[in-house]
């Protein structure tokens, strides 16, 4: 392994030393990842709790694939297409939407609740330091309520953990597309907030 | 202004993703590996199984095929000779009739067959009609035949090409007609 190489991916000699049988070296693995791969699962769930069992899932499917890891894109690329792939399963899966059926979310004034809206709302309060704290908390449903394709971009792209060529990698979409769609989320937020009164918005 | 909310759907995004994960994560997913682990054979036995069942199945297989046909015995064929009574046709009639009287010599491997092929025989004799006397019948056994000779052709010799001054076609001979000339005009033949 040259020093190259490990400038590239970094998690590369752990890696070699996985494939080679080293469980610790895997669990090395999944500390240095873990954020990464959790907040990839959280922004396609948008639940904490369903964001913790697709990044388990995730990790024990890499594990029994590290073997067909061939080094082609860096390990944490890797990783997240693993984690993404199981998010959006996790997303579309009937059981979830049966669970969903049988116990929905309910809010103050009766209305059910999608979990990216119970996420947003659940964050922690903003440090308002540029913009105002109403925009704030005018902002997170906005976010939470735009088209999936749009969103995913938005949150992989505005969670600073992920590169464009990244999250196109991890979307299996081309980068211009992710550029597109992380722009297109931008603007079709701003026409939201024009909509309810904020001025100056372009 | 715009720059400003750029600014904040960016504070948006990272709070609603500023969610830490358990910090147990990484023994919860160990446990889980150790767990699939101990019960999981090991990755060669797996790799084994993938090449060793199929080619068990197509050895199997081939040994269904070629076995049968190899081990089929070339023992001699049982027939029964059926004794029929037949209407008596005089020499005369037989003679007329254009047929001819077989020599009388018995078959050289005709030989009579002991009691215990007894139910082979009355397969064949089943099979034979039911005018069989089953008590009286003869049993010719005849041995197995060989296999065919090989059957060579020799390649077929071309016909010379025939010259092509011979395919001149014959002169043509058209015999002269003679049409004799009407004597009555057509009004007078309609009238006729």
């Amino acid at each position: 392994m040259t020093a190259a190489e490990l400038a590239i991916d970094p998690d590369l000699e752990l890696v070699r030393r996985a494939q080679t049988g080293d469980v610790e070296a895997f669990g090395d693995l999944v500390e240095r990842n873990r954020r990464a791969v959790f907040r990839a699962a959280l922004a396609a769930v948008g639940s904490p709790a369903e964001a913790d069992d697709v990044t388990q899932d995730a990790f024990v499917t890499a594990f029994q694939k590290l073997g067909g890891f061939r080094g082609d894109s860096s390990f944490k690329t890797w990783l997240l297409a693993i984690a993404w792939r199981k998010a959006i399963d996790r997303r579309k899966s009937v059981t979830r939407w049966m669970q969903r059926l049988a116990a929905p979310q309910v809010t103050e004034s009766g209305d059910e609740r999608d979990p990216m809206q119970a996420l947003a709302s659940d964050a922690r309060s903003p440090e308002d330091t540029l913009v105002t704290a109403d925009l704030q908390r005018r902002l997170r449903p906005l976010i939470a309520s735009l088209p999936q394709k749009l969103r995913d971009a938005l949150l992989l792209a505005g969670s600073g953990d992920h590169s464009y060529e990244e999250i196109g990698q991890i979307l299996q979409i081309p980068i211009g597309t992710v550029k597109w769609r992380v722009s297109e989320a931008r603007k079709v937020l701003k026409q939201k907030l024009a909509a309810i009164g904020y001025t100056n918005v372009r | 202004m715009s720059a400003d909310f750029d600014k904040a759907i960016d504070r948006a995004v990272r709070e609603m993703l500023d969610v830490e994960p358990a910090a147990d994560l990484r023994g919860r997913v160990m446990d889980r590996i150790a767990r699939r682990g101990a019960g999981r054979r090991p990755a060669w036995i797996s790799k084994i199984g993938w090449v060793a069942v199929p080619l068990a199945a197509a050895a199997v297989l081939v040994l269904a095929l070629v076995l049968p046909s190899r081990q089929t015995p070339q023992r001699p064929v049982t027939v029964a000779h059926v004794e029929t009574t037949r209407p008596s046709v005089p020499a005369t009639e037989k003679s007329a009739a254009g047929l001819e009287q077989r020599p009388s010599s018995p078959n050289p491997r005709t030989r009579p067959v002991a009691r215990p092929q007894v139910p082979e025989r009355q397969a064949l004799t089943a099979a034979a009609g039911a005018d069989v006397d089953a008590a009286g019948a003869n049993i010719t056994v005849i041995e197995a035949l060989a296999g065919p000779a090989s059957i060579a052709v020799g390649r077929l010799a071309e016909p010379p090409a025939p010259a092509l001054s011979s395919i001149e076609p014959a002169p043509m001979h058209v015999e002269a007609l003679e049409i004799p000339a009407l004597s009555q005009t057509p009004r007078e033949r309609r009238e006729e």
